[in-house]
């Protein structure tokens, strides 16, 4: 059909619509390219800074007895460097790789919501900068990356520094979490015709799980982070053994999330690798449902490995054997993975280039990493190895061999898409030298060094140990790898300011990506195309020139929108046209209300921070209300005779699937904090308390029923709007209202039936477990009143109805975890036969 | 069935039997760690105290599940479906198979120790 084909006009008119404003308007930018290179380049800096870092570790190891850093400065200093390297590097780093390139592989124009990343992109960085700022301000955090309670406790650091570490990480995993839910709905629901979850290229489903790992991943340590704060600022007793808390707990909730987040920052790693490899072999990867059965595999049993870092704080035999095992056995998946990439190449035709050279150093020092890893899941191998340089060098082969060595390789082959300009090679590959040679001369010898006894974490050492010759060594190693890091840095700067232009598709890729400008299009795709194989631009003939000349879908531009397809999540068949948001501030103002909250409450202003909580919400609540639309609309047509719904009006809009997402996240968090009570009752040492919870009866029975009723007047409210009945508004206020005496029957139960929550464990995760329920319902009642005035303002109608039936799966999430949290506080001490 | 659900049970049948894997892993770990509160059998006792058996039949229970959904997996038609092409339902259902492989070794992996150590010593 002509009418559908785009012209040079709708491209232009595109261009204008995705464009980001200049001047401060830059502040109001959500596009997912301009988002993702502002975490990349935002990450890589934190790089530099933590490469800077650990060269100064390595000037005072250097030698024994020096005294170049004191023991605070180096405490201090290698506190940043993990924690900067995994949470201000890592993370962000793939955060912005897979926001920048995920819709151009998929065929989208921009991710399911483009403020979301907005938002994660500003948490990221004022969290940040308030971990920077702590260096200059000499109250760095100085307790190590994973802040072992006590010693991250009030009792043995009394300043700021682990209260800096505590808000910090947790603002920077605002993102984190924000990355996750926007991922897992844009995967499933933004993509392009034709791509059923089967043609999905690999880079989507590595992602796909990735997301998902970080949904469920990252709320035990934001728990843990909330708990100890609370801890440090009000004195409630979590890790406290004296008053019924236990340090162990800490450890469990911390590596619940660190060994998955190994995986986490692994797997968008090899998924850049499953890019490249077929690329360079001229062949399709071999075994792609092998592949994404062994990624599945990895982010479930990825979970089930946190115990091996706790192998000698003492626990029985047979638990070690558990999670022994299940380390071992998380090797298999990878080692699929592995053994796909071998037979690609073996069954291809591989050509030499630049990225394969770092493939091959990624290949080499990963296998080592994974072997050395499976010495440590061993446990006696474990009970002499663990807290020795050992480790250390063991964790430097899995993170720069597995993340670090793929990125570059990554960074070479997007290169020409990103900036357009060719690759020269050459500096690049004395830079792949120095850091091969570099990184190896570093960490390889690191292992004896750790085998002959240096513990982890000592800021010098004295002559006559052994260890004199091997530090030396790894020294010189490490600033030969800083030199590579420079090199590689200089390289990438002079392509980018001076290289030729590079051609389109220089090494000639079968994705989506290779299809668009070098660098691409603000819009990505001038029109979106029905692809019918996973390497589209391999088997079908002509993709990238009928992309760009506007023979697909969404090609003309109509009423000012930005458009681009929904799909079924499994077969691929276009669903709804999806609009997607302009530039605004409010994701940049929300993030600074939760500054303020944030900053406040590290400050001890805690009215202060009342505030910018408050903020947040009505800032959040102002987000929520710029989106969907004013009045019911017909179907649009889409191209190729296609009509489709816009996405307020049908069920399975992305924001269901965000919604579904977070709660995923949300109901983690939950369970993680009742996995904290059993611990704690079950576990520790100053158990039972002196008393229990005693409201009655009759309080907490009538807390579950007014949140019961509260989900079954949000039920009612969608129901009678979907037979476009009157009376939702009266429902609507209703439910607000029974939300509210949710509200009250929590703090009501709080504050009668429980002591103090200074005084014990019990009293303070009791408490804790009631303020989150009463929270949820909170929420609730706001929802409850934010659909009514929605429903005034002619937001909400009986087609489009997302409002209301998000607001349903909040009050049903509330009442589960209420009837959850209330039955057990209420019930387990009855059970237990201690309770009155 | 609604496109929703029909999503989520196309995404449970790719993960199911990594997800009864997990129950496993929490039951075991979970029954060990509360059984040997309740129980606290002598390690003297060996493999013959309740700590053991309950965990073998933990281990013995989520097996027999597994079982179950590979032979529902085995029966299953492969064809395509409400605009999914065969070859793309083929993937899945191969995906839905290795996954579930991967999850029976795993269990067997992890829980043979039941079967040799003695639950609460160490």
């Amino acid at each position: 059909m002509n009418d559908t084909v785009g012209t040079a006009e709708d491209r232009r008119e595109l261009t204008r619509l995705f464009s980001t404003p200049p001047g401060l308007g830059r502040l109001a930018a959500v596009n997912h390219s301009v988002i993702g290179l502002r975490f990349m380049l935002v990450a890589a800096m934190f790089f530099i800074l933590g490469g800077l870092l650990a060269m100064l570790l390595r000037a005072q190891l250097a030698i024994p007895g020096n005294e170049f850093l004191d023991n605070e400065a180096y405490s201090q200093i290698f506190t940043m460097h993990g924690t900067v390297m995994m949470f201000l590097f890592a993370i962000p780093l793939i955060e912005g790789l897979a926001l920048y390139f995920i819709p151009k592989y998929l065929g989208a124009r921009d991710l399911s919501f483009p403020r979301l990343s907005a938002f994660g992109f500003w948490c990221y960085l004022f969290g940040g900068l308030i971990l920077l700022g702590s260096m200059f301000a000499g109250v760095a955090p100085d307790t190590g990356w994973f802040m072992y309670t006590p010693l991250s406790g009030r009792e043995f650091t009394p300043g700021i520094n682990a209260d800096v570490w505590l808000i910090g990480v947790t603002f920077v995993e605002v993102s984190a979490i924000a990355f996750g839910i926007e991922l897992v709905a844009t995967v499933l629901k933004v993509r392009t015709a034709g791509m059923s979850l089967g043609r999905m290229p690999l880079f989507g489903w590595y992602i796909l799980i990735t997301a998902l790992m970080m949904v469920i991943g990252f709320p035990p340590l934001i728990l843990a982070s909330v708990l100890l704060e609370i801890e440090r600022a009000f004195g409630w007793p979590f890790f406290d053994v004296a008053l019924g808390g236990d340090p162990l707990l800490w450890q469990h909730l911390f590596w619940l999330f660190g060994h998955p987040e190994v995986y986490i920052i692994f797997l968008p790693a090899a998924a850049t690798v499953s890019m490249m490899i077929p690329t360079f072999s001229r062949r399709p990867l071999a075994g792609y449902h092998w592949v994404v059965g062994a990624i599945i595999a990895t982010g479930f049993i990825s979970f089930g490995l946190w115990v091996h870092h706790m192998f000698t704080v003492g626990i029985p035999h047979l638990a070690l054997v558990f999670f022994s095992a299940a380390s071992m056995f998380v090797a298999l998946p990878t080692t699929i993975q592995f053994f796909a990439w071998l037979a690609t190449l073996w069954q291809g035709r591989p050509v030499r280039r630049l990225p394969m050279l770092y493939l091959f150093g990624f290949l080499f020092i990963f296998v080592c990493g994974g072997l050395t890893g499976v010495m440590l899941a061993l446990v006696p191998f474990n009970w002499q190895a663990h807290d020795t340089h050992f480790v250390v060098a063991h964790l430097h082969y899995v993170l720069i061999g597995g993340f670090v060595f793929p990125v570059i390789a990554a960074l070479y082959y997007w290169l020409p898409l990103l900036s357009g300009r060719e690759v020269s090679g050459r500096l690049g590959q004395w830079a792949f030298w120095l850091l091969f040679i570099g990184f190896n001369l570093t960490f390889l010898h690191m292992h004896l060094t750790g085998l002959v006894g240096m513990p982890r974490r000592v800021y010098t050492y004295p002559e006559g140990l052994g260890w004199e010759w091997l530090n030396l060594l790894s020294t010189i190693g490490g600033f030969i790898m800083t030199a590579g890091f420079a090199a590689l840095l200089l390289d990438v700067l002079a392509t980018v300011r001076t290289g030729a232009r590079s051609k389109r598709n220089p090494w000639q890729g079968g994705t989506l990506e290779w299809s668009l400008d070098h660098p691409p299009a603000v819009y990505n795709f001038a029109s979106l195309p029905e692809v019918t194989s996973r390497e589209p631009l391999w088997e079908q003939q002509d993709l990238a020139i009928d992309i760009r000349e506007g023979r697909g879908y969404l090609a003309r531009t109509r009423n000012g929108w930005q458009e681009t397809l929904g799909v079924q999540a499994i077969s691929g068949r276009p669903d709804q046209i999806i609009l997607l948001p302009g530039p605004t501030y409010i994701p940049l103002i929300t993030a600074s209300c939760l500054l303020v909250f944030f900053l406040s409450f590290l400050l001890g202003i805690y009215w202060l921070s009342a505030i910018g909580a408050a903020a947040s919400l009505l800032a959040a609540l102002r987000w929520a209300w710029a989106g969907g639309l004013d009045r019911d609309w017909p179907d649009q047509y889409a191209g190729s005779g296609l009509k489709l719904p816009l996405h307020p009006q049908v069920i399975e809009a992305p924001g269901w699937w965000g919604m579904l997402a977070g709660l995923l996240c949300n109901g983690t968090f939950f369970i993680t904090a009742l996995f904290g009570y059993l611990y704690l009752w079950a576990v520790a040492p100053e158990w039972p308390p002196e008393s229990f919870i005693a409201t009655g009866i009759l309080l907490p029975a009538l807390t579950v029923v007014m949140a019961l009723l509260a989900l079954m007047a949000f039920h009612q409210a969608v129901r009678v709007n979907r037979l476009g009945q009157g009376g939702v508004g009266t429902v609507l206020l209703a439910s607000a209202a029974l939300s509210a005496a949710a509200v009250v029957g929590c703090a009501l139960q709080i504050s009668t039936g429980l002591p103090e929550p200074t005084t014990h464990a019990y009293a303070a995760l009791t408490t804790f477990l009631l303020g989150y329920c009463g929270l949820h319902a909170l929420i609730a009642g706001v929802l409850g009143v934010y659909c009514w005035l929605r429903l005034r303002a002619g937001y909400v109608s009986a087609l489009r109805s997302l409002d209301l039936r998000l607001s349903r799966v909040w009050a049903g999430y509330t009442a589960a975890v209420i009837v959850i949290a209330v039955t057990l506080i209420q019930g387990l001490p009855l059970l237990l036969g201690v309770g009155s | 069935m609604t496109p929703a659900g029909w999503t989520i049970r196309a995404l449970l049948r790719l993960s199911a039997g990594l997800v009864v894997w997990a129950s496993a892993f929490v039951f075991l770990y979970a029954g060990f760690s509360l059984g040997c509160q309740a129980w606290a059998p002598s390690p003297d006792e060996g493999l013959n105290n309740p700590v053991t058996f309950m965990l073998a039949g933990f281990a013995v229970v989520h097996l027999s599940v597994l079982a179950l959904l590979g032979w529902l997996w085995w029966r299953r038609p492969v064809a395509a479906d409400r605009g999914e092409s065969e070859t793309s339902r083929r993937v899945r259902h191969r995906v839905e198979g290795l996954v579930l492989v991967c999850s029976i070794l795993a269990l067997v992996w992890i829980a043979f120790p039941v079967f040799m150590v003695a639950p609460c010593a160490g």
